[in-house]
């Protein structure tokens, strides 16, 4: 039972860090490029006008929504074997250099916080805690 | 075992049923195609065009008194746009944690080298939004070797004043003060605003 609380928890997690990054996603392909807009939310506008905000020409928060869409495409039936939490658990420890590796570029290279890219972070690392509550949970 | 016990025990191994493994692979196939989409170029018929807003008839451009900032802070002194009637002016409002801004910097350095002999004023004007202060704008002079005056306006109202909702954005002032053309962003490149100065120079 709680395995299935933990997965539900996981799954809807995961659907809203992919709204989140569906959204930042948007609003980084309509933010045009060649200038920074200062009608922007908050610090978002100066992080989706960087460099950082596409990696190889893609946006950034278009890859977190795709690791949000595999979370949750594992969540569902994970409670149904081992096998699916294995995968649930490694695909969530990308959580630990991914989020670092955005937190150091927003707060100390850029230096500005965006509350969206934050958030889809925070959903990172407490969806990668629960995967590991589920595997220390998986036997009981 | 039963050969159905045996089927759902192999299920439970494998942990993805038929249907999961084809919702991942159309998942697979969908980021695969959102990625290359992402990686091409725009067609031309989304590329900007290098041009820049023209005013016809526009009075003269509205006066500011702001600040100078240089790479060790505020001076203390003040300067008017005003001072300057006579001599042609690039005007620029910047931020100093505008990437854009930072890209630009050296062109308008090379710009500034060519132009500054010939009695063209630089001005650039830094603004307060996302918490800039006067001091980051000292930090972006010392780190990009800027030389051209800058000024700080912390109210913002000069930035809206001139309607700036992006930055950069360039104004060219002609001698008499009146705006001759308007620049955002990387449309203003080295040899537009160079073929606008020579020519409110001349």
């Amino acid at each position: 039972m709680q395995q299935r609380a933990l997965a539900w928890a996981v799954a809807a997690l995961a659907l809203i860090g992919l709204g989140v990054s569906a959204f930042l996603t948007w609003y980084d392909i309509l933010t045009p490029r060649g200038f920074c807009s200062l009608t922007g939310f908050f610090g978002c506008s100066e992080i989706l006008t960087s460099q950082y905000s596409r990696i190889g020409g893609v946006p950034t928060a278009f890859l977190g929504a795709l690791w949000f869409i595999v979370v949750l495409w594992l969540a569902i039936g994970v409670t149904r074997g081992e096998a699916r939490l294995i995968y649930l658990l490694g695909w969530s420890l990308l959580a630990i250099p991914g989020v670092g590796a955005l937190a150091y570029i927003e707060l100390v290279v850029i230096g500005a916080i965006c509350p969206f890219c934050t958030s889809a972070h925070v959903l990172g690392l407490v969806i990668l805690v629960l995967a590991v509550i589920m595997w220390r949970n998986r036997n009981h | 075992m039963s050969s159905h016990s045996k089927s759902n025990s192999k299920q439970r191994k494998k942990g993805f049923s038929r249907g999961e493994k084809i919702i991942g692979l159309v998942i697979l196939v969908v980021a695969i195609w959102a990625v290359y989409s992402f990686t091409q170029p725009p067609s031309p018929s989304t590329t900007t065009t290098s041009t820049g807003t023209t005013a016809t008839g526009v009075p003269v451009a509205p006066d500011f008194t702001l600040p100078v900032v240089t790479q060790d802070g505020l001076t203390g002194q003040r300067i008017s746009l005003s001072s300057f009637r006579g001599k042609v002016v690039l005007l620029e409002f910047m931020e100093p944690w505008c990437s854009v801004c930072q890209d630009m910097a050296p062109m308008l350095d090379r710009l500034y080298a060519q132009y500054e002999a010939q009695n063209v004023v630089f001005l650039a004007v830094a603004g307060p939004y996302n918490s800039a202060t006067a001091d980051d704008a000292a930090k972006f002079i010392r780190d990009y070797g800027t030389a051209w005056t800058f000024v700080y306006d912390s109210s913002g109202t000069t930035f809206t004043t001139y309607g700036v909702s992006a930055t950069p954005t360039f104004f060219l002032i002609a001698k008499n003060g009146s705006i001759d053309t308007r620049y955002e962003g990387t449309n203003a490149t080295f040899e537009i605003l160079a073929a606008g100065l020579t020519r409110l120079n001349s």
